[in-house]
């Protein structure tokens, strides 16, 4: 049998129910499954959304749906396994360090920001500037080297390839709604695509190399429309806007570092004349310096440098183990076989690194100056993700080396329909880096952010060194990151049964309660209760946990919380019992049977058959003395008729009170109907029309504020000669007031004021107390009530009256047996007769 | 042709109201509607009445003292509907004046069911245990009665959770005066439980009645 939750015995048998408790994040406290806030400290057990059904995703979820740390698992397997897939989320904000560049609102602060910028980066990665440094003086060797960096369009991301059939495709409009949104707002490549005529973008297309394309995501060349900056606008904001890290790779590009181009730059040129300078006026300022970057680039590669130049560093500025994982890298990376690679050390990488770069020794390099056939001898193998390795299978064929860049030339000049509809979809993960506006970010983590906060895909996070994931607080503790895991047999063999009882913390070892260190107590020990070291807080610890490590005790915490959970994780869940379909009918059959019979009993049965031969009279003592008090009253003596019944009871106060009416009728008394209830003298009027009450009658009105309405009422003039009360009442409490009220205003006056009752019966048990006391001269209650004051005031009952007395009576009779039945079926079939 | 028409609709009414018997269903819930909504707006109408009344006797005062006597509830009913605006907006804000009328309101509320309650009830109940138990017959009431009440609220002491675990047992003559009370309370809710099927059965049985008048004629009666 299904028991509800927090039940520790069955409701069905008795015994003792498996259960298993709740541990406060807070303060340690053990609480019962069900519990929402803790019992100790009130603080909350269950997260929304945890409370959430499965189904209905939080937006955590949402980001880190791979990742979720389900109830119990055990960090045995670090989430990379499925992080190798790259997914959608925003950077992490140490990775957002990596990317953010200056604004320009102070330029005049550029050294300071150079300085301060690369003082607020990790050791390491201030490390890596320099290295880079090195590297690039390394790689100025090869930048001489005739080879352009070929790609198939398979191996580059979608998006990617996307930006560049904007730019050729006949259907450049359309191909340029496709582009991400971020990207769109990049206004400049939409109006250079719709200016460049289809014959110069395709000799574009032509020369766009590599290092055009994929210059962004190492800090370099954005887009083609950079390209139009002058060159001294670019420098001078580059001062300004250029992090650090990458002030540091530009510096080395200006003097040393020779740009692509494969075929020449004359068809860049074409293209940047069309594109306007408006364009670049609109772009973000760290994509306009860039472009500036470019323009300088541009012209001393016109002035001296032979196009047959295709080097390519564009590894400056980004750490090595960044540039490893930068998508097309590891395609683009290998080393030209005609020139041997320079020997690049690895200088003072991380150990994670290392190892990634002993792997690819040739990546780590960062030399992009690679002939396409040496790819497949040059990628790495291991902790590249999956798409990469892909991207590796499909090398690019010779036939591309010859200028028209590897992932632009087969598809563009085969199937460019085809190539468009899929270059222009954007690869889910960087659908994930959601760009915002610098402004949006926040002003106490980066004032002059031009680039856009994003998260790191899980694959990215999952290769990060441990100190940077220290610095950005999601460090080893983090168990975000982890996935859910088997438990081991050996873990769940030490574990309870599915239907077995937890420990608990009653047998573990506790420590004696430190003495107490003030108050009156002050020196005592044992005021409190001892606790289990797992379960102390750092609150209730009182210092002994500083002599065992932090770890230990939450490694403890978690194992003894693994071992105290039944081996099956499902626990009895409440379902709500669902009612038979029988209830209804039985409900139905029951109402039929008992209307039925009442029909019958009215209709059909003798006249002069009377089931109830005791007398009404005798059931209700205080009808004599009712009409005793009423007989008192003299004609045209005003009364006062308080009606102070709900509606529900309205045809059972009929019924009682239709005798009192009619007999102070017969004594000529005027009623004043009044009530607390707004419709009461409504209906206490309708009541005396039924009766057709012939002496004066009116409306007191509705009486406001309860017992101070009446007690207002009573002590106004007009109920100066009134010397007879009568409360018709349905509840208790209005009656209260009236008793309370009546006996204050008697008090009052001095002569006091007769009180007559006529309740109906459900609430004559409630005041009971009342109508023994002297406060009361007369009282009737119940339908029984009315028939013995008929028979008190010799009237002899009708035919209507005794048979609604008799179906009254064998209603009861059929009540009781329907208990009886109940009663019995709950005997047999068990506690309320569910299974 | 009125009075026809009334019943049909109440015995309409009154089936729908049946219709619970299946189940919560449209046709319950319109009917609770009904009638709570109709109450509500009857409610309402009485005060504005009221209300109305109120002023038209206020301003028909030949004397000015008078009518400024009428004024005062007005007043103070008018601070009150400040308490309807929300704390954020300036009337609500200023809502604070309504404190007055509260006070009003509370004090001497609080005057007139304490008066009431002490020359009402606590006397009058005083006064009537005592001859109860002065004669004889009433005496052994009298003493039940003391006897009910005070086993009845023996049996809702509350006792303290130890810390250590079990719960110390109470003495067995506390537990047999639990029990007393525990008797006492069924036999209460008892009665009451039976007061309450009593008047729904006096509902039902006036219900059916005026059903079996409809067709006492279709019979031949």
């Amino acid at each position: 049998m299904l028991n509800q939750d927090g039940r520790r015995i069955c409701s069905r048998c008795g015994k003792a129910l498996p259960h298993t408790e709740i541990r406060c994040p807070k303060c340690g406290t053990l609480n019962r499954v069900g519990n929402v806030f803790c019992d100790h400290c009130n603080a909350r057990l269950i997260q929304p959304s945890q409370i959430l059904p499965p189904d209905v995703p939080t937006p955590a979820e949402e980001a880190h749906e791979s990742s979720s740390l389900k109830s119990i698992q055990l960090p045995s397997r670090a989430g990379s396994v499925e992080g190798s897939v790259p997914q959608a989320g925003e950077l992490p904000d140490w990775l957002l360090d990596l990317g953010i560049a200056d604004s320009g609102d102070d330029d005049a602060n550029g050294e300071t920001d150079e300085i301060s910028g690369q003082g607020s980066y990790p050791d390491w990665l201030s490390n890596l500037f320099d290295e880079d440094a090195q590297l690039v003086e390394e790689d100025e060797e090869l930048a001489d080297n005739d080879l352009s960096l070929d790609l198939e369009p398979e191996q580059l991301p979608d998006w990617l390839i996307g930006d560049d059939v904007a730019l050729t495709s006949p259907d450049a409009g359309s191909a340029v709604e496709e582009v991400p949104d971020w990207l769109a707002g990049i206004e400049g490549t939409e109006e250079m695509s719709a200016a460049v005529e289809p014959e110069s973008l395709s000799a574009e297309i032509e020369t766009m190399s590599f290092s055009d394309s994929f210059g962004w995501g190492l800090g370099e060349e954005e887009a083609p429309e950079a390209d139009v900056i002058p060159a001294e606008e670019g420098a001078e904001l580059l001062q300004a806007d250029v992090p650090d890290w990458l002030s540091k790779a530009r510096k080395f590009d200006e003097d040393e570092v020779v740009f692509d181009t494969a075929v020449g730059l004359e068809q860049e040129d074409e293209i940047s004349d069309q594109a306007s300078v408006e364009s670049s006026l609109e772009l973000p300022d760290w994509l306009a310096e860039l472009g500036g970057v470019n323009a300088e680039r541009e012209e001393s590669l016109a002035a001296g440098n032979e196009s047959a130049l295709s080097g390519v560093d564009n590894t400056v500025g980004l750490p090595d183990w960044l540039l490893s994982l930068v998508p097309g890298e590891a395609t683009a990376a290998p080393e030209p076989a005609s020139v041997p690679a320079p020997a690049s050390e690895p200088v003072a990488m991380p150990d994670w690194l290392s190892d990634i770069g002993a792997e690819s020794s040739g990546v780590s390099s960062g030399v992009f100056t690679k002939h396409a056939d040496t790819v497949e001898n040059e990628v790495p193998e291991s902790e590249g993700p999956d798409w990469l390795e892909h991207v590796v299978a499909e090398a690019a064929p010779p036939s591309l080396a010859s200028g028209v860049p590897a992932f632009l030339g087969e598809e563009i000049q085969g199937e460019p329909g085809a190539f468009e509809e899929e270059a222009t979809e954007t690869p889910e993960w960087l659908q994930g880096l959601e760009f915002t506006a610098a402004d949006a970010l926040d002003s106490s983590f980066a004032p002059d952010v031009a680039l856009g906060k994003a998260d790191m895909p899980q694959w990215l996070q999952d290769l990060r060194p441990p100190e940077v994931a220290g610095e950005s607080g999601m460090g080893g503790a983090d168990t975000s990151v982890l996935v859910p895991a088997d438990i081991p047999d050996w873990v769940q063999a030490l574990r309870p049964e599915a239907g077995e009882q937890g420990k608990g913390t009653r047998d573990r070892g506790r420590w004696a309660t430190l003495a107490e260190p003030e108050g009156p107590l002050v020196g005592l020990h044992g005021v409190l209760p001892g606790l289990a070291l797992v379960d102390m807080t750092p609150e209730s610890d009182n210092g002994r946990k500083d002599a065992i490590p932090e770890a230990v005790i939450q490694q403890a915490q978690f194992w003894q919380s693994l071992l105290e959970q039944p081996r099956s994780a499902e626990r009895p869940v409440a379902r709500k019992v669902r009612s038979s379909q029988a209830s209804p009918v039985v409900r139905v059959i029951v109402f039929l049977a008992f209307a039925l019979l009442s029909l019958f009993a009215f209709l059909l049965l003798p006249a002069d058959l009377q089931f109830v031969q005791t007398m009404p009279r005798t059931l209700a003592p205080g009808a004599a003395e009712l009409v005793t008090s009423l007989d008192r009253v003299q004609p045209g003596q005003r009364v006062i008729v308080a009606w102070e019944c709900a509606l529900p009871y309205a045809d059972e106060m009929f019924q009682i009170a239709a005798p009192v009416l009619e007999h102070l009728d017969d004594r000529q008394a005027h009623l004043v109907f009044v009530s607390t209830i707004p419709e009461g003298t409504t209906m206490g009027m309708s009541l005396a029309q039924q009766v057709r009450y012939q002496s004066e009658l009116s409306d007191g009105g509705y009486l406001l504020g309860n017992d101070n309405g009446i007690a207002a009422y009573l002590g106004a003039s007009e109920a100066d000669a009134v010397q007879h009360v009568v409360v018709l009442s349905s509840q208790s409490e209005r009656f209260r007031w009236w008793v309370e009220q009546v006996a204050l205003t008697g008090s009052q006056r001095g002569t006091g004021l007769s009180l007559s009752v006529a309740v109906t019966a459900s609430v004559k048990p409630l005041v009971a107390p009342y109508l023994q006391t002297d406060a009361v001269q007369g009282w009737i209650a119940g339908y029984t009530g009315g028939l013995a004051y008929r028979q008190s005031r010799g009237e002899v009952l009708t035919d209507f009256h005794t048979r609604a007395w008799d179906v009254l009576m064998l209603g009861h009779w059929f009540v009781a047996a329907l208990l009886l039945l109940g009663m019995l079926y709950s005997l047999i079939a068990g506690k309320k007769g569910v299974q | 042709m009125q009075g026809v028409v009334g019943v049909v609709v109440g015995a309409v009414i009154t089936l729908i109201i049946f219709s619970y018997l299946l189940g919560d269903n449209v046709l319950y819930r319109w009917a609770l509607a009904l009638l709570v909504g109709s109450a509500v707006g009857y409610a309402l109408g009485v005060a504005i009445d009221y209300v109305q009344k109120w002023i038209a006797d206020g301003m028909q005062q030949p004397d000015p003292v008078v009518s400024v006597a009428y004024a005062v509830p007005l007043l103070l009913g008018l601070l009150l509907l400040f308490k309807g605006f929300a704390p954020a907006r300036f009337l609500g804000r200023i809502s604070v004046v309504s404190n007055l009328s509260l006070g009003y309101l509370v004090g001497a509320g609080a005057a007139v069911a304490v008066a009431g309650a002490v020359l009402g009830t606590l006397i009058p109940q005083v006064r009537a245990t005592g001859t109860i138990a002065s004669v004889g017959p009433g005496l052994v009431q009298g003493l039940i009665t003391a006897l009910g009440t005070v086993v009845t609220l023996l049996y809702f002491t509350h006792r303290s959770r130890p810390v250590s675990g079990n719960v110390e047992p109470l003495p067995w003559y506390v537990r047999g005066l639990h029990m007393v009370g525990e008797v006492f309370l069924v036999f209460s809710l008892g009665t009451v439980f039976a007061s309450a099927i009593t008047s729904g059965l006096t509902a039902l049985v006036m219900r059916i009645s005026l059903v079996a008048e409809l067709l006492r004629p279709l019979i031949g009666q």
